[in-house]
């Protein structure tokens, strides 16, 4: 339960992130059938196209969490995953956090330019009418480079199990979706000043959800000082992510 | 057009492919009729896109089945706990299995059809494609997963099966769409051009299509739009941009009267133009058409990898039965179908048939993007090899026009300005480049050209004429100067000598010291005595001498090889710094290339096209220049549209940027499939892997032979353009000395006569 918890709500804070990223693909799906769909027809080709984005969210959660499994089974001693990859995974968040609040002199986890042909092919995708074509443009949208997705398929290969790692990367999924589903579907969901207040309240607590990964994964190995005892991995790590979501619940 | 060319990327198709029917598309590799399927559909509201949903979907499935696949090893992988457990575990295991069966064939149905039919396609022109190959290893580990699961014993690759499939096509997807940018700069050419043209038919102005545009009409072409056919400006002057079909990089001034070529780009005011032929058969066409041909050929580097590739099917097939036999006999049935599966991918041979035409089509591309077209894969190849540089002189390094250097008077009787106004008016008619540059430097120091009529020519030695009683008062004044018959004259000595007019000592000694310098010179005679001797000198292309000193710093002997006298040759040679040969009659040319090769290697010959045929012939490559007007005219190895020398030094490191792209790559795709080969037969490689590979290493050698085209421009014409502002400077001194000599501009800037031909 926990680490659904600890995706749905990285996902719901970070999507702050997600809006300035994905928000213009989510607002051009909904727009290219037709100029003005009704509310209701919005909604839903929004809702399929989030179905990609989550499918290619958990793809990448099942792979990562695999690597975490082999990784894990490596002999003792060469590689303390779950302590090694939560520290990354938060590292990544708080890289995130104070990126989105502007204190970093350079951008780190973004990508100016998508490049030609990933740019061409969405493009492509996304002037697909019908369902299929929003729920491709999603399942593409899912694989753009993005730092959340990163951090949190780090902390995926830190669980060291595959369907732990599907349900972190499915509700980190979940989370992202209130975001989208409001910027799609409406565009000019609050005020600019508002909303610059609203990122950056997010953005604080995503450096909260960081800095507290980094601190569950050192205590991980700090508290089994055994790395290599990897009979039951998940013991280790059910500590992650649980204090850290109270601040933001 | 003279060969087939796919429909997609508009690359040669290969030989055997070549005789299929016109009007059908056709297409070169599965990547381009995958790609073509992509992007034609757009707009298509019937079939939209069913290509682009269906590689969609696939990767859909193919992540699915691989989320599923992640379970099944996270079991096998798992503690294993109580009986109960176990057994649960096994249950699962069998549900994963269905439901990868349930998402896999899919995979199979939507990629591997299109693969089918395209290997169908091959098979039937003669042609065992290896994706045919790839897919039958592919319907094996298939066959293979689906006995495991209704027999529920043994693994199932159907994640192994789908993930190849995807790579396999998103592969070839991404090598047309390589290829296709490898092609860009023809279809550029051929895209810029308007798809329909206005025509002023009476008063009224109507849109018809390009190619129903017929000779004599009159187009009308707005400010920036392209012209589309050939034409004369009947109509409106303006700047054209003819950087794409000339190479000229400098607008061109336009004006009734002047031709301008298809493609061209026209800056400022309306045009009207009158078609002189047919947009199927415009200079533009021609210049795509000879490129395209060009492309077709094969080089050295091509032949061989097409030797290569002779060998390279079958013996995959050996090796990938050999590597499956080893692997039955390691592991069983399951082993054999993917070790061999494994082989050939890791043996496709896509990197090594992309290797070298996608770099030589870059290349001659990125060479006629700057107006050098270059007729074959072999001349580009031999330009990177050149290691001399013979230049032929007029037209190449100079201009065929000349300048007037000096005038010298007989005493102080007659001004200068008054031998050139007698002068200019006998040479207003004619087409002689003495008389061109005299009439230009009458206009340019604006001295009124003497009325003159009843001019003849003297075959080869000059001009005769009288001068025109006329009311005008200047003339008059002139007549009656000296009251005699107003017979003049405008020629070499002979026609002095012949005529007995007679020269003063003076004038005999300046014409005596310019011949001894080998500088050509004209008399003027009038009043019955030669009045005056006029010099001149001949212009240096712009850019002329950096191209020489860029091609001594690239390694290059350079000489120039000239038929004039030693001593004017003399006067070139320090202005250029070049090693010079003169006083060659052409099999001397000859002579010195044969001498050049011999002691440096493989030479090139530049020159105009003109009176040097037989040198550029006999050179390893014939680089001709200003071939823009009339390409078809000139069969050099190599065609500089424009007249900038400066590109020579860029054309030679783009032969050899792109040569060395190519060896690179064959070394890479040679390299990696005999490593990759002996680590999949020895069964060291996972299919998977082994897919991942085979798109690394295209896509490794497309981005290669892609950065051909990303060479530094031209940096010898950006600082030929400062030496001339710089000449500019110096110029115009008009230097009169004590005893009647007068000396125009001898430093004059280079352009100053050369008229429409520079167009600069």
């Amino acid at each position: 339960m926990i680490e659904w918890t600890a995706g749905f709500v990285g996902g719901l804070l970070g999507s702050a992130h997600c809006v300035g990223m994905c928000g213009g693909i989510a607002l051009t799906v909904g727009s290219v059938p037709v100029a003005r769909p009704s509310p209701g027809q919005a909604l839903r080709r929004q809702l399929i196209y989030s179905a990609g984005r989550i499918s290619t969210y958990v793809f990448l959660g099942a792979l990562a969490a695999h690597a975490g499994v082999r990784l894990s089974r490596l002999p003792e001693g060469v590689l303390e995953v779950q302590r090694v990859f939560s520290i990354i995974a938060g590292v990544l968040m708080i890289l995130l956090g104070i990126s989105i609040l502007g204190w970093l002199p350079w951008r780190p986890l973004r990508l100016k330019s998508c490049g030609n042909p990933i740019t061409a092919t969405m493009s492509r995708l996304v002037s697909i009418p019908g369902r299929t074509g929003s729920f491709l443009a999603g399942l593409g949208t899912g694989f753009l480079p993005c730092g959340l997705v990163y951090a949190f398929l780090a902390q995926a290969v830190a669980e060291a199990d595959v369907a732990r790692g599907v349900a972190l990367m499915f509700f980190f999924g979940l989370g992202t979706l209130p975001a989208m589903l409001v910027v799609g579907c409406g565009g000019g969901w609050l005020a600019a000043p508002v909303r610059a207040k609203v990122f950056r309240v997010a953005a604080g607590f995503v450096v909260l959800v960081g800095g507290l990964t980094v601190y569950r994964g050192w205590q991980a190995s700090a508290e089994q000082p055994c790395p290599g005892c990897a009979s039951a991995p998940s013991d280790r790590i059910t500590p992650a992510g649980s204090p850290e979501t109270q601040p933001a619940t | 057009m003279s060969s087939a060319v796919c429909t997609y990327c508009h690359l040669p198709l290969p030989h055997s492919a070549a005789n299929v029917a016109p009007e059908e598309p056709v297409y070169c590799c599965f990547g381009c009729s995958l790609a073509a399927g992509i992007t034609r559909a757009r707009g298509d509201e019937g079939r939209t896109s069913w290509m682009l949903v269906r590689l969609g979907l696939a990767v859909f499935l193919t992540m699915s089945v691989m989320v599923f696949n992640t379970f099944l090893y996270g079991q096998e992988l798992g503690p294993t706990g109580s009986a109960e457990e176990a057994a649960l575990s096994a249950t699962f295991a069998g549900v994963m299995k269905y439901l990868s069966l349930l998402f896999a064939t899919p995979v199979l149905l939507l990629l591997g059809g299109p693969v089918w039919r395209n290997t169908r396609a091959a098979w039937s022109q003669g042609r065992v494609s290896t994706d045919g190959l790839i897919l039958l290893g592919v319907g094996a580990a298939f066959v293979t997963s689906y006995i495991a699961t209704l027999t529920s014993r043994g693994p199932v690759y159907y994640e192994t099966a789908c993930v190849v499939l995807v790579l396999m096509t998103l592969g070839r997807y991404l090598e047309a769409l390589g290829k296709l940018r490898a092609s860009q700069h023809l279809s550029r050419w051929s895209e810029l051009l308007p798809s329909e043209a206005h025509i002023r038919r009476g008063d009224d102005i109507v849109s018809v299509p390009l190619r129903d545009v017929g000779v004599g009409d009159r187009v009308v072409i707005p400010a920036g739009q392209r012209v589309g056919v050939d034409g004369v400006v009947e109509d409106g002057r303006s700047h054209l941009d003819m950087q794409w079909v000339r190479g000229e990089s400098t607008p061109v001034e336009v004006e009734p009267g002047t031709a301008v070529p298809a493609g061209a780009l026209n800056l400022e005011g309306t045009l009207v133009i009158r078609v002189t032929a047919p947009a199927a058969e415009s200079s533009l066409q021609r210049l795509v058409a000879r490129v395209e041909e060009a492309r077709s050929s094969r080089g050295h580097y091509e032949r061989l990898a097409d030797r290569v590739m002779v060998w390279f099917i079958p013996a995959t097939a050996l090796l990938a039965v050999i590597g499956a036999v080893f692997g039955w006999q390691r592991a069983g049935w399951d082993e054999a179908v993917l070790t061999a599966l494994a082989v050939l991918l890791i043996a496709c041979p896509c990197a090594l048939g992309l290797a070298t035409p996608l770099a030589i089509w870059r290349g001659l591309g990125e060479a006629a993007a700057r107006g050098i077209i270059i007729r074959d894969a072999e001349t580009l190849e031999a330009l990177a090899r050149i290691r001399a540089v013979a230049f032929d002189k007029t037209g190449t390094l100079t201009h065929h026009d000349a300048a007037v250097e000096s005038i010298f008077t007989d005493d102080n009787k007659s001004s200068s300005r008054r031998i050139l106004a007698v002068a200019a008016g006998l040479a207003a008619g004619s087409q002689h480049h003495f008389s061109r540059a005299i009439v230009a430097q009458a206009e340019r120091l604006g001295v009124a050209p003497e009325p003159v009529t009843n001019i003849r020519a003297a075959a080869g030695r000059g001009l005769t004429g009288s001068r025109r009683h006329s009311p005008d008062g200047d003339a008059a004044a002139i007549a009656t100067s000296d009251g005699r018959n107003g017979v003049i004259m405008l020629g070499n000595v002979k026609l002095m000598r012949e005529n007995n007019l007679s020269f003063s000592d003076r004038l005999l000694r300046h014409v005596e010291s310019a011949v001894a310098a080998g500088q050509p010179l004209v008399c003027v005679a009038f009043d019955g005595r030669v009045q005056g001797v006029l010099t001149f000198r001949e212009i240096l292309r712009e850019g002329a001498a950096e191209a020489v000193r860029e091609l001594k710093r690239m390694g290059c002997r350079t000489e120039l090889l000239t038929g004039d006298h030693v001593g004017r040759a003399r006067i070139l040679a320090e202005r250029l710094d070049i090693n010079v040969r003169s006083d060659l009659l052409p099999e001397d040319k000859l002579a010195a290339l044969r001498e050049l090769r011999a002691r440096f290697g493989p030479v090139a010959m530049v020159g105009d096209g003109l009176n040097d045929a037989p040198a550029l012939a006999a050179a390893d490559v014939g680089i001709a220049m200003g071939c823009g007007s009339d390409l078809s005219r000139q069969s050099s190895a190599v065609c500089l549209l424009g007249d900038d020398v400066g590109q020579i030094p860029w054309l030679m490191a783009l032969a050899r940027r792109t040569i060395r792209t190519i060896r690179g790559n064959l070394f890479w795709a040679f390299a990696y499939n005999v490593i990759g080969i002996g680590l999949a037969v020895g069964g060291r490689l996972s299919p998977v892997f082994a897919a991942v590979a085979m798109m690394l290493s295209s896509l490794f050698v497309l981005f290669n032979s892609l950065r051909v085209g990303g060479g530094r421009r031209c940096e010898s014409t950006g600082a030929s353009r400062s030496a001339g502002a710089n000449q500019k400077s110096a110029g115009h001194v008009d230097q009169r000395s004590t005893d009647g000599e007068e000396r125009w501009g001898a430093h004059q800037p280079e352009k100053i006569l050369s008229g429409g031909r520079t167009m600069a």
